[in-house]
């Protein structure tokens, strides 16, 4: 380990920055999501070769992306005059990303002074492969949370409330940061200032949304968050809590709103325990990375690329307050790794392996999705436990080793019923790689870096 | 060092330039199978009488540099009577419902409809299930749009440019000060 750090520290970071720029570049033209990239290009075509009005087709999401996509669209348009070029696209579509990867690194750098943080996002498989494979722009609405807690952090408020409107308007999930960052200011600049802090964070999250607001959008707008979204996804379930929803599905109650029946008494619970400890940096930092792992763990969805959301702030944790061990983060990497490159969930996680791998019956995909989730959720929730120290604040007399045992075994048994009601041979996959990788995650927690 | 570093940044660049643009590569996105670009789909009603469905907010384009490559179809489901059920847009008659099936097609010149378009039905006993109005666009027939815009494009292309520049130069003195 020291040997590795003695070599780390002789790499600058500019070479670092380099490197992982130029395996982002050398790759992206080569790969796409299959379902995604194409609809961005859609986009494109709707716009400026139809020249019709993209909203309807994008509304789902806040219209940042769609800004973003069609900024760098012309730059296509005009190299295509000389020679189209798929994979050119496929190269512009992504440099925003890369470019939010960079500049996330950047920030890494320069809230931890950490060479370690730096490498760990820069070079790290799944980001390069979320940004500069599959073309996903989760990277960006992260960019922005973490740009304003950087912000606040550094007192420019205004800053600050302006970068957490412009990542709602990439993805809904910053929104659940806002009453953190409330908080925070509050205790640290006064009720005053927390005020104006709300009101940018109004002002400025109208402005993003405001082409929604036009008469020909707005039901646009309306119908992606409350037509369409809710009926999304239903296919499928993403975690152990959801699979309570999974029941109710057979009753027609669930919508994919339902998270919000389990998120939001866990969610209050987190603002409360924050409104009487979360006073520093640090402490907003946990409450962050508590509220999106409850997201993982509640929302009825899990797309691989989401874990991208906590990445930064789990680096920060790690490096700042050395809690969270190498073995955590190597797990979480292994765990999403297995995920992305084991199964063909039809279009939606795609890896290089998948032409290996036969297409499993819609039977099997819902064993295996569930099987997989329950894993992926138990470990989310020790996550949880280890960042916030929950498990040592109830004060059980445990060791790791009856950590581990209690852990392991309630998931083993909840995966072998699930594994008898819906699996099949394939099921014992994952079952597998949890009886591996999980008994080593349990024991790093409450270790030397706990 | 630095040397060897640049000739293998230009070695790089041009191996990714000859792949990008010296082999042949097919769009995956085959623009004359792109169908069905908008669909206004309504719930249906019981008729006993005349009944009107109204759909606003229909892209203009569709009327306008759009109109000589789009076409429309109104689908109605549900089972007619047998005394039938004729359907109009806009005032002009589209055609008759027919008594032997549960789905009703039709294909509706482009000039009956508008911005505003309301569907008109009248019949004695039509259970309409729903009301689909659907815009399609034959989108290889259609000149491109930014070719016919080129300066907005060579604009918006120099101002992506400039800003990747300013930004460029702040996230260069970032890195130099890292």
């Amino acid at each position: 380990m020291k040997e590795w750090k003695t070599k780390l520290n002789k790499i600058t970071a500019t070479q670092i920055l380099v490197l992982g720029i130029l395996i982002r570049i050398g790759i992206s033209p080569f790969f796409r999501h299959p379902f995604d990239i194409v609809a961005w290009k859609f986009l494109g075509m709707v716009s400026y070769d139809l020249g019709i009005n993209p909203f309807p087709y994008t509304s789902f999401y806040g219209p940042c992306w769609l800004f973003t996509l069609l900024g760098s669209y012309p730059i296509y348009l005009l190299v295509s005059l000389i020679r189209p070029s798929e994979l050119f696209l496929n190269l512009i579509i992504k440099l925003p990303l890369i470019f939010g990867d960079l500049i996330m690194a950047i920030l890494l750098f320069k809230i931890t002074k950490s060479k370690l943080a730096l490498t760990l996002w820069f070079l790290n498989p799944y980001v390069i492969w979320t940004s500069a494979v599959h073309g996903i722009f989760d990277v960006l609405p992260t960019l922005f949370s973490l740009l304003s807690m950087y912000f606040l952090g550094k007192k420019q408020y205004v800053a600050s409330a302006v970068s957490l409107a412009v990542g709602i308007g990439y993805k809904v999930f910053p929104v659940f940061l806002l009453p953190f960052f409330l908080l925070f200011s509050m205790r640290n600049f006064g009720k005053k200032i927390s005020m104006k802090y709300l009101l940018v964070v109004l002002t400025a999250s109208l402005l993003v949304f405001a082409i929604f607001l036009l008469p020909q959008n707005f039901k646009y707008f309306y119908e992606g968050l409350f037509v369409d979204l809710p009926r999304r996804s239903m296919s499928y379930v993403g975690s152990s809590v959801s699979y309570i929803e999974f029941l109710t599905l057979h009753l027609g109650l669930i919508s994919n709103y339902n998270f919000l029946y389990t998120f939001i008494p866990l969610y209050i619970a987190l603002i409360l325990f924050s409104c009487k400890f979360g006073t520093d940096f640090d402490k907003l930092n946990e409450a962050i990375i508590i509220t999106l792992l409850l997201l993982f763990v509640t929302y009825n969805t899990m797309h691989p690329q989401f874990l991208v959301w906590v990445i930064p702030f789990l680096l920060i944790e790690y490096v700042r307050k050395k809690r969270i061990s190498f073995i955590i983060m190597g797990g979480m990497w292994l765990w999403m790794m297995l995920w992305i490159f084991s199964w063909n969930m039809e279009m939606w996680v795609v890896g290089p392996l998948q032409v290996f791998i036969p297409v499993p019956t819609h039977g099997q995909m819902n064993g295996l999705l569930l099987v997989s989730s329950m894993n992926f959720s138990a470990f989310t929730f020790a996550c949880i436990a280890d960042v916030s120290g929950i498990l040592r604040k109830i004060g059980l007399p445990f060791s790791k080793w009856i950590r581990f045992l209690v852990l392991a075994i309630s998931t083993f048994i909840m995966d072998v019923l699930l594994y008898s009601f819906y699996g099949n041979w394939g099921t014992i996959i994952p079952v597998l790689c949890f009886a591996v990788f999980y008994p080593l995650i349990i024991v790093s927690s409450g270790g030397e870096n706990s | 060092m630095k040397g060897l570093a640049m000739l293998l940044v230009v070695i790089f660049s041009l191996t990714l330039f000859v792949a990008m643009f010296g082999y042949p590569n097919s769009p995956d996105i085959d623009p004359t199978k792109t169908k069905g670009l908008l669909n206004f789909a309504r719930n249906g009603e019981y008729i006993n009488g005349t009944e009107t469905w109204v759909i606003t907010q229909i892209d203009p384009a569709f009327f306008s540099h759009l109109s000589n490559y789009t076409l429309v179809k109104l689908e109605i489901s549900g089972r007619v009577p047998l005394s039938g059920g004729r359907v109009y847009i806009n005032d002009y008659y589209v055609g008759d419902a027919n008594t032997s099936q549960e789905l009703n097609e039709w294909d509706v010149p482009v000039k009956f409809c508008n911005v505003t378009t309301i569907i008109t039905v009248v019949s004695n006993g039509w259970n309409i299930k729903s009301v689909n109005l659907l815009f399609f666009v034959k989108f290889s027939q259609v000149p491109p749009w930014w070719k016919q815009n080129i300066t907005i494009i060579l604009l918006a292309a120099i101002a992506e440019t400039a800003i990747i520049i300013i930004l460029a130069r702040k996230v260069v003195k970032w890195i130099k000060s890292m």
